[in-house]
């Protein structure tokens, strides 16, 4: 009895210990010592309802000066207490001790967001970012907005530069053809057209055990962009992939087999029981000629949606697969629902 | 005359309108840990203004950290920049200014953003506790730990001293630790002959009987008397005045890091500063020290522990002005009175 009790106590402490550990928050810096600050400021240029939705998804938000280290550069005691660095358009250029401890923490599984959309601080940017091969393009402009449909929803950017890949990313999102041009300067209207073509404004890379991501907008965090379109989203999705978290995502289907077995139609139910808005996208096998009444659905969390499908040549027996596309974030995953006539 | 009335109206509304407009300008300072030392960060700046379609923006010394998407730049002329706003919105800004200069009193000068030539200017020093000079006539209020300084300005060049709570701290305990040197340092004087003669024969006394350390023919001995052998065995002394000895450096410790633990908190912020704490607090112990050791009788004594102990409350509380005259008085009386009432006992 003794025994038992001792066991049940020990494992409790496991779980308690174990689920803080699940849920203790990261902690992320926004670098002040390159002269950006703002994550408490309310005015539309500031970024504190950026930083509200980080505490209310866990996460701790803090720059320089409020984690009372040294303010005039990135130093080891900073590092040891962040999970997440913030870097914004740097005015300065890094110190090389400093550019070997921030490879250094990446490599050791920390956390690196770098953002740059100004010509002048890409090159102070870009001394850093080239250490994982990834350069911001300072120089080149995609317009003063920019409208993008994406996966999850519609991202608005405002005056974002592009950047240039040496290896390829573990993610990326691209423009589709659109016209860059040469911007000599942040107070300078850009010139002349330089090229057309898909231009990559966001990326995220792995780097021994952390990961890097690089975003070519600064604007689209500020307090009068992020709540437009699906911009909160996009940059909490950052978030989610830099740290690895892992959210609710089931999707049931009812029924789990689609039988057409003496019909010519079905109809499927699926359920959003997770914790995040999904895309749906079905695809049949085109031997089947099949007819889905909604092709792609958007999902919430709790949603329900009742899809049709009809076969347009019911009669002869087959086993196959309706295939699900699933995202959400940068997440994208396959379902398969088992279709058939049984003769 | 209607005509000219529906002309003249929208004009005059236009102008006055014109007129009212104003920067809104808030600059925030914070202290932060700049290298090994404690200074003030940048100024944290947010712009707020009215503008018109096309309209300049004159930098002055700051440098824009962000402003409102929508606005787009045409050109830069100096400091001067022209911008455009299709969507006929508010400008807004953040923006950085230059560092506070110095340590303690700090320095502000510099030139302020503008849109319009009227600034609604506030001004929070975070643990600031007033301003010494100041081109700007500004209302001054404390508002949780900041100073808020507010004034409505046309000027363009800000230009303003402020002192530290700490500095203020640093500077009326400097001053009550300097009256308390004078004191015994005054004490000292009046008493040299008598301390000079009371310190010879303590020195005298002490060689005489010291266990240590002994005199003979024009040179000092040392002689280890703690250890003994003796049928066999190893005997260790502890002779009472070791003991006494351990006593007094314990409590020595506990006094020291009782008044250098609340500086520590304050230590890596005094900058220069440090080196006339140590000057002072190797000065006030070379005279407390003589002052003790040199007193004849237990009441002399217990008067010279109330003098430090009385100056050494004095000087802590000195930024309390007159009432750390009254603490020092009371505590000097406190130790003399309960240290008489014990030699009573």
């Amino acid at each position: 009895m003794g025994c038992a009790k001792l066991v049940l106590i020990l494992s409790s402490v496991g779980l308690i210990t174990f689920s803080g550990w699940v849920y203790a928050s990261s902690t992320i810096v926004f670098d002040n010592s390159g002269g950006f600050f703002g994550i408490d400021e309310e005015s539309s240029v500031g970024l504190s309802i950026l930083k509200e939705e980080l505490e209310l998804k866990g996460y701790e938000v803090k720059d320089n000066l409020e984690m009372r280290v040294n303010a005039d550069m990135i130093t080891r005691d900073l590092l040891e207490r962040a999970d997440i660095l913030v870097i914004v358009n740097s005015n300065r250029k890094f110190k090389r001790e400093e550019m070997d401890i921030i490879k250094r923490f990446v490599g050791l599984g920390g956390k690196l967001f770098l953002i740059c959309d100004y010509p002048y601080s890409a090159r102070y940017m870009n001394d850093l970012s080239r250490e994982f091969e990834v350069e911001f393009l300072g120089n080149y402009s995609l317009g003063n907005y920019l409208a993008l449909n994406l996966d999850f929803g519609q991202v608005s950017l405002f005056s974002p530069i592009p950047l240039d890949l040496q290896k390829s990313p573990d993610i990326f999102l691209h423009t589709e053809k659109i016209e860059a041009k040469w911007w000599p300067s942040r107070w300078e209207r850009p010139r002349e057209p330089l090229k057309k073509g898909d231009f990559t404004f966001f990326a995220g890379i792995k780097d021994g055990k952390g990961r890097a991501a690089f975003l070519g907008d600064k604007d689209v965090l500020l307090n009068e962009n992020i709540k437009k379109g699906d911009n909160l989203s996009f940059v909490l999705n950052i978030f989610d992939w830099l740290t690895f978290v892992k959210r609710n995502d089931e999707v049931t289907y009812s029924p789990e087999v689609l039988d057409f077995t003496g019909k010519d139609a079905a109809s499927l139910l699926i359920e959003n029981r997770g914790e995040v808005d999904q895309s749906l996208n079905f695809m049949a096998p085109s031997y089947l000629d099949m007819d889905i009444s909604k092709r792609s659905i958007h999902l919430l969390p709790g949603a329900k949606e009742l899809v049709t499908i009809k076969l347009n040549r019911p009669g002869y027996p087959f086993s196959d697969f309706i295939v699900v596309k699933r995202r959400y974030g940068f997440r994208s995953y396959k379902d398969y629902i088992p279709v058939r006539v049984i003769k | 005359m209607r005509g000219l009335s529906f002309v003249l109206f929208p004009f005059f509304l236009f102008c006055a309108s014109q007129k009212i407009w104003a920067d809104d300008i808030t600059i925030t300072y914070s202290p932060a840990r700049i290298g090994e030392e404690s200074g003030y960060w940048y100024g944290r700046g947010s712009f707020s203004s009215r503008v018109g379609e096309n309209f300049s923006l004159d930098l002055g010394d700051t440098e824009i950290v962000s402003f409102s998407s929508g606005f787009t730049p045409i050109k830069r002329e100096g400091q001067k920049v022209y911008l455009v706003n299709p969507e006929n919105k508010n400008f807004e800004a953040l923006f950085s200014t230059p560092r506070p200069g110095g340590h303690g009193l700090y320095k502000v000068s510099f030139l302020l953003p503008e849109v319009n030539e009227e600034k609604n200017l506030k001004i929070r020093i975070n643990q600031a506790d007033k301003v010494l000079f100041s081109n700007i006539n500004f209302t001054s209020h404390k508002e949780g730990g900041y100073l808020v300084l507010e004034a409505k300005t046309s000027e363009k060049n800000l230009n303003f001293r402020f002192l530290t709570k700490l500095a203020y701290m640093v500077f009326a305990d400097t001053v009550g630790a300097g009256v308390f040197t004078l004191i015994l340092l005054g004490y000292v004087s009046v008493r040299r002959k008598k301390i000079k003669e009371v310190i010879k024969s303590r020195m005298r006394a002490l060689r005489r009987r010291s266990p240590l350390l002994k005199k003979s023919q024009n040179q000092f001995e040392i002689s280890l008397t703690f250890m003994e052998y003796r049928d066999g065995k190893l005997f260790l002394r502890i002779p009472f005045w070791f003991l006494s000895g351990l006593i007094i450096v314990f409590l020595g410790l506990v006094f020291f890091f009782s008044i250098t633990s609340p500086l520590g908190r304050v230590w890596y912020s005094l900058g220069v500063f440090k080196a006339v704490v140590v000057l002072f607090a190797i000065v006030l112990g070379v005279l407390a020290a003589l002052l003790i050791i040199s007193a004849k009788t237990d009441k002399e004594l217990a008067l010279r522990f109330s003098i430090i102990g009385g100056g050494i409350i004095g000087s802590i509380f000195g930024y309390l002005g007159i009432f750390a005259l009254v603490l020092a008085i009371t505590t000097c009386l406190l130790i003399y009175l309960l240290s008489l009432l014990l030699l009573a006992d």
